[in-house]
């Protein structure tokens, strides 16, 4: 249940950093959505009737060569508010939507350090650190650096202007839309969600999942949690699920899949900049385990291991179909 | 995790009792209890909140009187009859009295509350099956529930409206008699911190909540552990792990501390707070425990401005 609450809160803070963004980023869109340049080549087939294969194509895609050769057409305006009517609509073929998406999560993921790296975060962590053993301590402020100094190295500047966070706001918002309207896999990872129904979302939800397990690709398997939310807040019964670190779950099978999880790794980077979470561990095993309460961490390895078995020998069909209700453990206490 | 909320531990709805949204009693608990006169700061309003009448003296319980009243309530088969006792005394200034008769409606209402949950309880123990309790740990809450809501059949039925206005009202009463645990429960203002109502209040209740450590309760350690963690920095389940600190038998086992004495003590659901001890992660653990020593360092020490002087944080 803390998990959940946890992934609440995560949520919103991604949804904040959405609003703000960066210089070169809103350049490069800009480019994109100016209104005289050449229409997409229409490659929508390539996403197929369910956009199921869109996370095929374009994963190669050289953002700086997209930024700066225009294929995006001007359309109508995408929202009915004053200032959205500036925007054009854009369009993306299945390659610039995997590029957009991309820089997208890149610049989720610099706001979230950026987020982590200011004053109210800083001085949380330094209150944890003040009851904690003094070696320890400096092995976390040294991890700590090193981990932002990595995540940081090549995100844009932030942008502080009001008007331009808020054009900025805009453009993501219509960069998402292009995305999902190509069927981009990553887009549909992040549904439309306003005023839809919940079971409506669970099933689209649901479909994806699948298709990012599928894809095989390490980074959207990480990202999971979100989706694997929707399907929870669905699901109406309780599941086991609902007891498991959601935050932590995807990204570990992740790592039980191929993706670099060990030291310096970009999982683990990112993982320690969390608070609450300590730093300078050998993996995010290693993390998971040392932040979690053990009833927590042993049901969530136990639902990781599931799911790397079934992924392993693909067992996929039915995995994301509502969860068994929850089973006590055979040995009582964990 | 726990089908029934924990008494004490949170403030009563903002709804239910806008009386107490500003502060109400005393600058200082150490000086004269509130009176009905005593204006009010930053929103709050008059309203039917009960204030004491001019005849009656504002005053606290005797320590002898509590600890009659707290055998009381874990022995008494009539609660509704000892409430009606307590309401009488409250009624006459008696500010422990309020409290207390505020602590047994509310956990009396959420006995009423659990009696209609239905599946969703059974659902709740399940969970906490999933979560590692035994069948012997989950039968011991079940025999808790059962022997309390037997306890509690004394009282009328009623809405849970009911049971929140007159929570709320004998909640108010109390701070405004000067319980120091009332008024170190009252919401703080809304506003930016350093705004002078914020500031007012943080102090108000600081100086409650130096009046009640005073009383050298471990019990009021466990109690208000959420209101002191508020004022000091220090971490809730901080202040849990000092007080199982200095509970015979607490800290070995936490949850089976708390398991037996919910037998006695379930009402007031005090105990239910150490099964969260229970369930740190060990990079938590590491930090409670350093927490927890230095806030018995200074309790012991009767240090309590210091305590709750925001050092922790």
């Amino acid at each position: 249940m803390k998990s959940r609450v946890w992934l609440l809160l995560l949520l919103a803070a991604v949804l904040l950093l959405l609003a703000v963004g960066s210089d070169d980023l809103a350049n490069s869109l800009a480019r994109l959505s100016t209104p005289s340049v050449a229409p997409a080549a229409s490659d929508s087939s390539a996403a197929g009737s369910d956009g199921r294969t869109a996370h095929t194509s374009g994963n190669d895609a050289d953002p700086a060569a997209l930024a700066s050769s225009p294929t995006a057409e001007a359309i109508e305006p995408f929202a009915p508010t004053v200032a959205a009517a500036a925007m054009p609509l854009l369009k993306f073929n299945a390659a610039q939507a995997r590029v957009a998406m991309r820089q997208r999560w890149r610049e989720q993921d610099c706001q979230m350090a950026r987020l982590y790296s200011t004053p109210t975060f800083v001085q949380r962590r330094e209150q944890e650190w003040r009851w904690l053993p003094p070696d320890l301590v400096e092995q976390e402020r040294r991890a700590v650096a090193a981990a932002l100094t990595r995540l940081t190295a090549d995100c844009p500047g932030e942008i502080t202007d009001k008007a331009q966070l808020i054009r900025r706001s805009q453009e993501s918002q219509a960069v998402l839309a292009a995305a999902r309207t190509a069927g981009d896999l990553y887009a549909r990872m992040e549904p439309a969600r306003r005023g839809r129904d919940t079971a409506e979302l669970a099933a689209e939800a649901r479909a994806t999942m699948y298709d990012v397990v599928l894809s095989g690709d390490m980074e959207a398997i990480a990202r999971l949690g979100r989706l694997d939310f929707l399907l929870q807040n669905d699901a109406g019964t309780q599941s086991i699920d609902m007891f498991v670190d959601g935050s932590s779950l995807w990204p570990m099978v992740a790592c039980d899949l191929g993706m670099d999880c060990g030291p310096a790794s970009r999982a683990l980077d990112q993982a320690c900049q969390q608070i609450g979470n300590g730093c300078g561990y050998p993996s995010l095993e290693a993390l998971v385990r040392d932040r979690s309460p053990p009833w927590q961490y042993r049901l969530t390895d136990q639902r990781r291991r599931e799911i790397v078995a079934r992924i392993r020998s693909g067992r996929i069909a039915g995995m994301f179909e509502p969860a068994p209700p929850p089973q006590p453990p055979s040995d009582g206490r964990p | 995790m726990l089908a029934w909320p924990r008494q004490r531990l949170d403030p009563a709805p903002q709804s239910a009792q806008s009386a107490v949204t500003g502060p109400v009693g005393p600058t200082s608990p150490r000086s004269e209890p509130a009176r009905a006169a005593e204006p009010v700061v930053d929103g709050a309003t008059e309203n039917s909140a009960p204030k004491p009448l001019p005849s009656l003296k504002p005053h606290r319980a005797s320590a002898s009187q509590r600890a009659a009243d707290l055998e009381r309530l874990t022995s008494e088969t009539d609660l509704n009859g000892f409430a009606d006792e307590l309401r009488a005394r409250a009624d006459a200034g008696d500010a422990d009295a309020a409290w207390m008769l505020a602590d047994l409606l509310e956990g009396c209402a959420t006995m009423a509350e659990i009696a209609t949950m239905g599946a969703a309880l059974t659902q709740q123990f399940d969970s906490m099956r999933v979560m590692g309790y035994s069948d012997q740990e989950i039968a011991l809450l079940q025999t808790s529930l059962h022997r309390w809501t037997g306890r509690c059949s004394t009282f009328p039925a009623r809405s849970r409206e009911a049971w929140r206005a007159q929570i709320s009202s004998s909640r108010t009463r109390a701070a405004v008699l000067g319980h120091p645990g009332a008024m170190l429960m009252q919401p703080l203002p809304r506003g930016p911190a350093d705004s002078p109502a914020v500031v007012q209040a943080t102090q108000r209740a600081r100086d409650a909540g130096v009046t009640l450590l005073q009383q050298g309760d471990a019990l009021d350690l466990l109690g208000y552990a959420p209101q002191l963690a508020r004022l000091s920095g220090y971490g809730t389940d901080s202040y849990l792990m000092a007080a199982c600190s200095l509970l015979d038998g607490c800290l070995r086992d936490p949850r089976a501390y708390a398991l037996t004495m919910d037998q006695d003590q379930f009402l007031i659901g005090l105990s239910n707070s150490f099964l969260e001890l229970s369930e740190l992660s060990p990079r938590r653990r590491l930090i409670v425990e350093a927490q927890s020593a230095e806030i018995l360092r200074l309790w012991r020490a009767r240090q309590y401005e210091q305590l709750l002087g925001g050092s922790g944080g």
